[in-house]
């Protein structure tokens, strides 16, 4: 099980800021920060903790188990940004 | 690398983790998903274990206090200290002359759970304050009341069968944030309620995060639950919607309940409430009518002015609802350690104990052998107070109790603070000497207190994941040694000591009248236990016996603890199980639905009906935060700024605050500032302020913390008086608030 940013993330980084499990990329620190459309969780690190869904602004995350129909591409599209780096 | 099978320490759902270790330190925390009752999840406090491990800033060695200053010193040095300070205390006063103030984090060492508390039982001590009465003394008392108790080391609750009920009521909880004891995994869980068809109510003055999911939010006005449901018990009464069902003939007092909730009925309540009548009759009806029915309150609904009422009309519901002792409703646990209702004759037992002895100031009455912690400080700073020693294992008074100021007046004033701590915190500045303990993951754990309260029977002994340090005392050590100091055993060995309180544990179970054990000889059931000197001879007599143990040869296949750890994932003891009337410990034998002493109490709702209070403050759970104790670790102190003032924007604008600006709190106790977030997730009337911040002041050693201090909610707590049945602290204060740096009008 994993959560998943979908897509109207802002890039707020709140999320980042506190995820336990360090699964959220790019850093806001880092030089793909600037150019990434969104954030993206790791579905192998997230540890279904919660914590970064109690914080984004703009409810961009769900849980796996509770993706919207609508949003069920964006599981995949999590998962792709850590396997093509 | 190693992978080790631990259990969380932090908070009330002791979350099965696995630790990876190499070279002696941890490189990963995960949930464990074989273990049932949390089924994998971990949260971010369980994940930062190792942080705590390695935080710079916990002891690793006694400090005492020299020439003004805390100073590190050796254990023997740290002995030798006892001997000479406290041991004169106690020759010339007695117990009278020592308190002792026990925190939370003791409800997950089984050893002190076990060896403190028949410690002070033989010590006679009276001056005994602990975690319970800023919290869950109300439980403890209304479970005492109708279902019958001895003192705190166990206790009867009726918990949520949130894996099978239609209906999961909630007071004062807030699972999602919290993980509520036997709600845990609470996303999935809860979740699960609604989709075979269920709903959720949620009973709270913040519309929290659990309120969000529920299917419906009631937005109490704090302090208004036990009015509330004494009014959705008229309800049911008045409705004819009232049946016992099973229970009937095991309960008495019906008639007293139907008559004592009659004043409160949906229109006399409403105003103190702030909830609609119709709303109460809708709600009582629902109830009714559910196929099953499960209602669970926590802190907001215990600390509070009338905490032990609103959870006693909480069980009282569920048995006028026909949901108390029924698959779907609230089920009373089956804990594998030897509890009092599993000890002793069956469905028997003794009146509820309390008023033995009173407080100085203000008489307040024991209640099962506790004060209140609100009436510490007053105590000690009374004229001619016998105390003259204060004792603190894992707690933080000058955080936690109501009234800050005084309480660490009271700590500055008292002739000798011992405090046994990993940390120099707020309260532990003060001490003439701190004992700390070894880290979480260096010790073993067994859920004694918790395995009390979950949803579903299970028992589970971990390891310690990490070795001691060479020399380090462990907390049973400690233990021994502090009440070798006090029982005046000089310079005998402190082994003689854990087997001295060994036995009296032995002897106080196998002669207890109906007890399991009684055809045995103490003696043999001393040598069955073995020679090894510790905590887990105490732990593995109330494994072999309780309800699933060997009883010490009788049941060859029972438990002990030698076989519990060949199962390091615990042993699955299946869902809860009706248990009435075998449960009860009630002098009648019977649940007392209407206990004369809370029916006595329902005059102070009563009176309190007219309160139209115009600002009050409550507090709120954070998942990151754990009382005082988690805010030195970096990686839970990231992001935003979260010990914010959460206020209405109604209350707000009209206030001249604006959400991120400073302003100052004040009460009739004191003045704290804060931030200010404006949200409309609280109910106008109400602001909200995590408890467990306010890291500032000189001498602390917790240098993350104190760059993220926050503010001190119980600086300005302490007039908000106490829950007459169970001596429980009620934080709900009347405040004013204004922007910081304008001037209150003269």
């Amino acid at each position: 099980m994993t959560y998943v940013i979908t897509q109207s993330c802002c890039n707020d980084a709140e999320c980042f800021e506190l995820c336990p499990a360090d699964a959220i990329h790019p850093s806001p620190w880092s030089p793909e920060y600037a150019t990434a459309e969104q954030l993206y969780i790791d579905p192998s690190s997230c540890i279904d903790c919660d914590a970064c869904l109690a914080v984004c602004p703009v409810d961009a995350i769900h849980p796996e188990a509770e993706l919207p129909e609508s949003m069920r591409p964006y599981l995949k599209i999590n998962a792709d940004y850590f396997t093509s780096r | 690398m190693s992978e080790h099978l631990a259990t969380c320490p932090i908070c009330e759902v002791a979350c099965g983790l696995r630790v990876k270790v190499e070279d002696g330190n941890v490189v990963g925390i995960r949930g464990d998903a074989e273990h049932p009752p949390t089924r994998g999840y971990i949260c971010p406090k369980g994940t930062s274990l190792g942080g705590l491990h390695d935080d710079p800033d916990r002891l690793r060695a006694p400090h005492v206090r020299r020439d003004g200053e805390l100073v590190e010193t050796t254990w023997q040095e740290a002995v030798s200290f006892l001997r000479e300070r406290l041991q004169p205390i106690a020759a010339e006063g007695g117990p009278d002359a020592v308190a002792w103030h026990l925190g939370t984090p003791l409800a997950h060492d089984y050893g002190t759970w076990i060896y403190g508390k028949m410690a002070l039982r033989l010590s006679g001590a009276t001056q005994v304050y602990t975690a319970a009465t800023v919290d869950h003394m109300p439980m403890m008392t209304a479970a005492g009341l109708m279902f019958g108790a001895r003192d705190t080391a166990t206790f009867s609750m009726a918990a949520p069968d949130v894996d099978r009920c239609e209906l999961l009521v909630l007071v004062g909880s807030n699972p999602l944030v919290s993980n509520a004891t036997g709600i845990t995994a609470p996303r999935g869980r809860l979740k699960a309620i609604q989709e075979r068809g269920g709903r959720i109510i949620v009973i709270d003055p913040v519309r929290t995060a659990t309120a969000e999911l529920a299917d419906m939010h009631l937005a109490v006005r704090p302090g208004g639950d036990a009015a509330l449901l004494a009014a959705v018990v008229d309800v049911i009464f008045e409705e004819g919607l009232a049946r016992l069902d099973r229970i009937e003939a095991h309960a008495a007092g019906a008639d007293t309940l139907r008559a004592a909730v009659s004043p409160f009925t949906p229109e006399a309540v409403a105003g103190r409430c702030g909830v609609e009548p119709q709303a109460i009759r809708e709600l009582a009806r629902e109830i009714a009518s559910a196929g099953s029915a499960a209602i669970y309150g926590r802190v907001g609904a215990m600390t509070q002015q009338f905490g032990t009422i609103t959870v006693w009309l909480m069980w009282a519901l569920g048995a006028v609802t026909g949901n108390l002792d029924r698959p779907g409703g609230m089920l009373f646990p089956l804990p594998a350690a030897a509890s009092h209702n599993t000890r002793g004759s069956a469905g028997h037992g003794y009146p509820f104990p309390t008023g033995r002895w009173h407080t100085r100031v203000g008489e307040h009455p024991e209640v099962l052998g506790e004060l209140p912690l609100a009436a510490l400080a007053d105590e000690i700073l009374a004229d001619r107070s016998p105390i003259r020693a204060l004792i603190t294992i894992a707690s933080n008074g000058a955080r936690t109790a109501p009234d800050s100021a005084r309480f660490e007046e009271a700590v500055r004033h008292v002739d000798l603070l011992i405090s046994v701590d990993p940390y120099i915190n707020e309260t532990t500045r003060h001490a003439d000497i701190i004992l700390p303990p070894p880290s979480g993951l260096q010790r073993d754990y067994y859920d004694l207190f918790y395995e009390q309260l979950i949803s579903s029977n299970h028992t589970r002994y971990t390891d310690a994941v990490l070795p001691l340090a060479p020399g380090a005392y462990t907390e049973h050590q400690i233990l021994m040694e502090i009440v070798g100091v006090l029982g005046g055993f000089g310079d005998m060995d402190r082994g003689v000591v854990d087997d001295i309180i060994l036995s009296a544990l032995v002897h106080d179970i196998v002669e207890e009248p109906g007890s399991a054990l009684s055809h045995l000889d103490p003696q043999d059931v001393l040598l069955a236990l073995g020679g090894e000197r510790g905590p887990q001879r105490g732990l593995d007599l109330l494994l072999r016996a309780g309800p699933y143990g060997d009883h010490f040869g009788a049941r060859p296949d029972g438990l002990t603890l030698a076989e519990l750890k060949r199962h390091p994932h615990g042993i699955d003891l299946g869902p809860l199980q009706p248990r009435l009337p075998e449960v009860l410990r009630t002098p009648s034998g019977r649940v007392e639905l209407a206990p004369d002493r809370l029916v006595a109490d329902l005059a102070r709702v009563r009176d309190g009906l007219g309160d139209d209070t115009e600002l009050v403050i409550v507090g709120r759970r954070q998942t990151r935060s754990m009382n005082s104790m988690m805010h030195n670790i970096p990686a839970l102190m990231r992001g935003r700024e979260r010990c914010t003032l959460l206020i209405h924007p109604d209350d707000a604008t009209v206030r001249g605050l604006v959400d991120g600006g400073r302003c100052e709190i004040s009460s009739d106790t004191g003045t704290i500032e804060a931030t200010v977030e404006v949200s409309d997730a609280v109910r106008s009337g109400v602001v909200s302020l995590p408890h467990g911040w306010g890291h500032d002041g000189p001498g602390l050693q917790l240098r993350v913390a104190e760059q993220h201090p926050g503010a001190n909610l119980n600086a300005i707590t302490g007039s908000g008086g106490i829950d007459l049945p169970s001596g429980t602290a009620a934080f709900t204060v009347q405040v004013e608030i204004r922007p910081l740096g304008v001037t209150a009008p003269a």
